[in-house]
């Protein structure tokens, strides 16, 4: 497993980026699925800048795995305090114009884009795991 | 990401190419702030070559159709495809704007 720990900020993200498509491409994952994990994870760390930290400062990681099924997963991990992006309440997404909020929009994407979500806390760490299956050819 | 502007009719189009996203967002938001200082309430927004789009890249659109909407503006949304497609769909903005495959639909619809 291959990971990478850097400081919990958006200036970071373009680091983990390139860490993450590049373990995708090395994986030899489909390129169609590119665009969707760049999306994953541009979510949850911009989650976790906003959400776990606060603006304080503190550390996320992203590690990179293949799962036995052939599926590409990442975890992604932070120390911030218990927070659980799966229990966002859904945005509503046929709301007025007027009453549309975007809160809560990036985790909605997120559950529409990967295959396997799952976030357990351990250790004082915040874990979510995302897989994404290989296409069917 | 890479902006252009030009005018079609009396909608302006801003043809966002490359990354829509948490770094590039504000930028965009900022850029299309500037016109409608300058008395633009009719938007295309040309993404044909946009690669990549996030939530950020949503949450500003979704400030520019409300800045313009009180003074009876528009936004349609144009040659979106692939992952910026779904993305569209899945949040439903599919829904709240208008969305044309080229900018003669996109004209067609805002005159």
């Amino acid at each position: 497993m291959e990971i990478l720990r850097l400081p919990a900020e958006l200036e970071s993200l373009e680091r983990f980026r390139k860490f993450v498509t590049e373990r995708a491409a090395e994986s030899g994952l489909d390129s169609r699925l590119i665009p969707k994990i760049e999306l994953v994870l541009e979510e949850i760390l911009t989650n976790q800048v906003m959400h776990a930290y606060k603006e304080r400062e503190g550390e996320a990681e992203v590690a990179c795995f293949p799962r036995r099924d052939g599926c590409f997963c990442l975890q992604l991990r932070d120390w911030g305090p218990e927070f659980d992006p799966l229990k966002q309440a859904a945005p509503d997404t046929a709301a007025p114009l007027e009453e549309r909020r975007v809160g809560g929009l990036g985790i909605h994407l997120v559950k529409n884009m990967a295959d396997h979500l799952e976030y357990r806390r351990e250790d004082g760490k915040n874990i979510l795991t995302v897989c994404f299956k290989k296409p069917a050819v | 990401m890479k902006l252009e502007d030009s005018k079609l009719g009396n909608a302006a189009v801003v043809d966002v190419s490359g990354r829509l996203d948490a770094a590039s967002a504000p930028v965009f938001e900022a850029h299309c702030e500037k016109l409608i200082a300058r008395g633009e309430t009719v938007f295309i927004l040309d993404f044909e070559d946009l690669e990549y789009l996030s939530s950020a890249g949503l949450r500003s659109i979704l400030t520019v159709l409300k800045k313009v909407k009180p003074s009876g503006g528009k936004v349609v949304i144009c040659g979106a495809q692939g992952t910026a497609k779904e993305i569209f769909d899945i949040s439903g903005f599919s829904s709240m704007f208008p969305m044309t495959d080229t900018l003669e639909e996109a004209a067609s619809n805002v005159l």
